[in-house]
């Protein structure tokens, strides 16, 4: 494999991170405001 | 704007019980077929790191800001398409929104089919063909199916009962499909991309998908395949996330908080998340299989979504070890995807005429799963037509864009007020310069350059009517119905006028 695949393996995991962190995020909120 | 009392679309299909069911429904309803055979497919063409860096970049300056505008409408107004676009900016604009109604009443009578094909192809894994290879099976297998009208329309209609019964439950019988179904779908996809990656030669396959090449990304038609991609993708300007989103409650503890900018943004990041699996599964898989079975990778891309998922897949399976088993994952994958993006589709016809007409759920959902199925037949029976209502309908989802754009930056400091004030994360002017300039101008541009495509695959003929993918049959029909629903406009309006009024939402 040629170094240049590292852009696109960047691209996935901020893609990935971004995703799971936002879905963590929703469903945090959700939380704390039910319990409120 | 002042929040309706009760809204009708919640009375009627019920509202969103949880965030989770909201998210697994809205990423059901964006991630459908095209994350799974388009986008592996056009990243590995279009120069693998290259095409995902536009892609990327259009998920942020398309995608997201659009898909804000969408939520806003629907969640101000608390109505679909056709009175959320009357309530939002007056009734004569209805027809904007009759026309978002139309373009994807006019995709899910086709696309009950494409999800027929799917399923029938679960069937062919369970009936065991992909044990042993014989040269041609995947040509076989998909001339035999397709050349059986009888068969086609059987997939055909069992797409549509299935829609139907989801539908018939209201919000939370697609909130519970959507909660089945996508954790399996993702499982099911990062399974198929451990098995793809590991097979001998796949590692060819990540060079195609991750590489950039540089020559590729200074070519103008990299980035406009990264833009289609990212709007037909995530679904924004189609009206779906308008009308999913106008299902919140609204009501306290009870039922799912309408966060418009954090959804906006978990719609598209997540719908991302599934293309980037699929990017795996198949790449590598294609990398490693192509040559068992005497062809490039390049032209198995060459071959189209059809040729792609139909017929290459479809010839590679075999050559695996218990290709059964992986056949039956990636095509009940693929069915997943195809009948959550289906329910999503009808439920815009669905919800706007519903409350438009006052019918009931169950009339709202059993007129158009009749019609749909009905209209769906041309499409069953002709592989052409369907091709040719696939060009022109989804070349329609950019003007679909581009009205939403209009409707939204017409009221444009509301809009970021309002989006900001149901919001955790704020955003700044810099949405405001993005939906009034900078996304307008790349979505006009977008469908620009697929029309001089058109042109230069008909040089002679683009201007014909009943080519498939002509310029000639996207403006006639186009024309057809911008002339109805323009014509219609002055009834449409006064309608809208009178169920607003009746309901004291009438500014």
């Amino acid at each position: 494999m040629t170094p240049g695949v590292a852009v696109g393996l960047i691209i996935y995991l901020i893609t990935w991170g971004v995703a799971i962190y936002l879905i963590a995020k929703a469903l945090r909120a959700e939380r704390f405001r039910r319990q409120r | 704007m002042a929040q309706a009392g009760k809204s009708s679309v919640t009375e009627t299909f019920g509202s969103w019980a949880s965030r989770l069911g909201f998210i697994m429904a809205i990423i059901g309803a964006m991630v459908g077929t095209g994350n799974i055979w388009r986008f592996p497919r056009m990243a590995a063409w279009y120069g693998g790191g290259s095409f995902l860096i536009t892609w990327f970049i259009a998920l942020l300056v398309l995608s997201i800001p659009l898909l804000i505008a969408e939520g806003v409408i629907g969640i101000s107004t608390r109505h679909g398409t056709i009175l959320g676009f009357g309530r939002w900016l007056g009734p004569k604009y209805a027809w904007m929104g009759l026309w978002l109604m139309w373009v994807n009443t006019a995709i899910g009578f086709y696309y009950a089919v494409v999800a027929g094909w799917c399923l029938r192809y679960v069937v062919y894994a369970l009936q065991g063909v992909y044990s042993t290879y014989k040269p041609g099976i995947g040509e076989a297998l998909w001339n035999g199916f397709i050349h059986n009208p009888g068969l086609v329309l059987l997939f055909d209609v069992i797409i549509w009962v299935i829609s139907c019964i989801i539908l018939l439950k209201g919000a939370r019988g697609i909130e519970i499909a959507c909660k089945i179904m996508m954790p399996i779908l993702a499982a099911i996809l990062i399974i198929l991309a451990a098995r793809a990656i590991t097979l001998p030669g796949a590692i060819k396959g990540l060079e195609y998908l991750w590489a950039p090449k540089a020559s590729r990304l200074v070519d103008a038609t990299t980035w406009l395949q990264g833009f289609s991609q990212s709007l037909w993708s995530t679904g924004a300007g189609w009206g779906i996330y308008l009308t999913y989103v106008a299902l919140f409650s609204h009501g306290g503890r009870k039922g799912a908080a309408p966060e418009n900018n954090l959804n906006a943004f978990l719609t598209g990041f997540g719908n991302n998340f599934y293309s980037c699996w699929a990017g795996l599964a198949v790449i590598p898989a294609v990398a490693a299989l192509a040559p068992l079975v005497g062809v490039t990778p390049h032209k198995v891309y060459a071959s189209g979504n059809i040729g792609l998922t139909f017929i290459w897949l479809s010839e590679m399976f075999p050559k695996m070890p218990a290709g059964n088993v992986w056949a039956f994952l990636f095509y009940l994958g693929l069915t997943f995807a195809a009948l959550s993006s289906q329910i999503a589709i009808m439920m815009v016809p669905i919800l706007a005429t519903q409350e438009l007409f006052g019918w009931s759920r169950a009339r709202a959902v059993l007129t158009w799963m009749g019609i749909g199925f009905i209209i769906s037949i041309p499409s069953a029976l002709s592989i052409n037509f369907l091709s040719n209502q696939d060009w022109v309908w989804g070349l329609g989802l950019l003007i679909s864009a581009l009205f939403t754009f209009y409707v939204v930056s017409r009221r444009w400091r509301d809009a970021l007020e309002f989006t900001n004030s149901i919001s955790d994360i704020r955003i700044g002017r810099w949405w405001v310069y993005l939906i009034r300039f900078v996304t307008p101008a790349l979505v006009i541009a977008t469908l620009i350059w697929w029309i001089v495509q058109s042109i230069s695959w008909y040089p002679t003929t683009w201007w014909h009517p009943f080519k498939i993918y002509s310029v000639g049959t996207a403006l006639l029909q186009w024309a057809v119905a911008l002339a109805i629903f323009i014509g219609l406009s002055p009834i449409l309006s006064r309608k809208v006028k009178k169920v607003l009024a009746e309901r004291g939402e009438l500014k």
